[in-house]
């Protein structure tokens, strides 16, 4: 099978990233019923600007691709991708912990969830046809530059609340004939 | 501030005005602004914020925010002026910080003055503050200012 290139790998690095998230936080108990929060809504990062806001929603996204020649005279790439988990939280307890589970998910600090490296699996959501089937594993994207953020000094409502965990995915490759 | 009149009549008064708020009051319950009082709750262990460390706990106890009404909410007769405010966006979505200023009567007042916030629908609204109180003789009208925490 040749190797993922262009959008398709793309896409893949972007849903396993989000599925990941995903996974971990339901493992964590973030989207059980009866806890003393409001409901977590998960969401992906490209929010319709006139969809509705709403308290503890999470937006996972990521923006920016940058690109670096790894080897002389071949094709051989390292990709940097800038992704950010958002979260939009009720209270400054509930975004600190939610922020801090998100930041230690990526440096792969819970082991008991699956999370014992700074790495995630891009799975082959392409050969998913019927439910049940399972996603082939690919290839690991290793994540670097784990960066926990929140508003200082914040001027609007909606900021006092919002904590930004940030982070930098690393996909090495070269073209579709890689071994 | 207020002086007197024993020609004013309070109650006369509070009547019209509140017959005038409840012209201008949306039917629909969802669409009144609704002043909500936060359960004073004990976890245990609990944060400085009182906010549980296991959030899968349940609370030890929870006593309603506002002893006389222990649903936790109030609506009240208002009269409400709206302005649309800032618009900014994030990842999460956008947010549409509107305003609103509500003028209510004293006896009304009365009800929600201790009330932790405030809402329309799915749209929270902080209170900021309210303005210094207005006199109509014996009768005292207050204007609280809120601000959107967020769009929904």
């Amino acid at each position: 099978m040749a190797t993922y290139v262009g959008g398709l790998r793309s896409r893949l690095i972007s849903d396993s990233f989000y599925e990941m998230i995903r996974a971990s936080l339901t493992a964590l108990g973030w989207f059980d019923s009866g806890r003393q929060h409001s409901p977590i809504i998960l969401v992906r990062g490209d929010v319709s600007w006139d969809n509705p806001t709403s308290i503890n929603t999470l937006a996972v996204s990521n923006i920016d691709i940058n690109a670096d020649y790894m080897e002389l005279g071949s094709n051989y790439m390292e990709e940097r991708w800038s992704v950010y988990v958002d979260f939009y939280a009720e209270s400054d307890s509930l975004g600190t912990h939610m922020a801090g589970d998100i930041r230690d998910i990526l440096r792969g600090k819970m082991p008991s969830i699956g999370r014992s490296q700074p790495l995630f699996e891009v799975l082959d959501y392409t050969n998913v046809v019927n439910p049940g089937d399972s996603p082939a594993f690919l290839f690991n994207v290793e994540i670097e530059q784990v960066t926990l953020d929140r508003a200082h000094n914040a001027s609007r409502p909606w900021q006092r609340h919002f904590f930004s965990v940030s982070a930098e995915l690393i996909d090495d490759y070269g073209d579709e004939n890689d071994a | 501030m207020a002086g007197s009149d024993p020609n004013f009549d309070p109650t006369q008064f509070r009547f019209f005005i509140k017959q005038t708020m409840k012209m201008g009051i949306p039917t629909a319950t969802d669409e009144k602004l609704t002043w909500h009082f936060k359960p004073v709750q004990d976890f245990t262990p609990q944060d400085p914020a009182l906010k549980p460390y296991d959030w899968s706990t349940p609370p030890e106890s929870s006593e309603p925010g506002n002893p006389d009404l222990p649903s936790g909410v109030a609506i009240v007769d208002y009269a409400l002026e709206f302005s649309a405010g800032t618009s900014s966006e994030g990842d999460v979505g956008r947010f549409d910080t509107s305003r609103l200023k509500v003028t209510l009567l004293d006896v009304d007042y009365e009800v929600i003055k201790t009330a932790d916030y405030a809402t329309i629908g799915r749209v929270y609204y902080n209170i900021k503050f309210v303005a210094p109180p207005i006199g109509m003789f014996s009768v005292t009208v207050y204007e609280v200012h809120l601000v959107a925490r967020d769009q929904a």
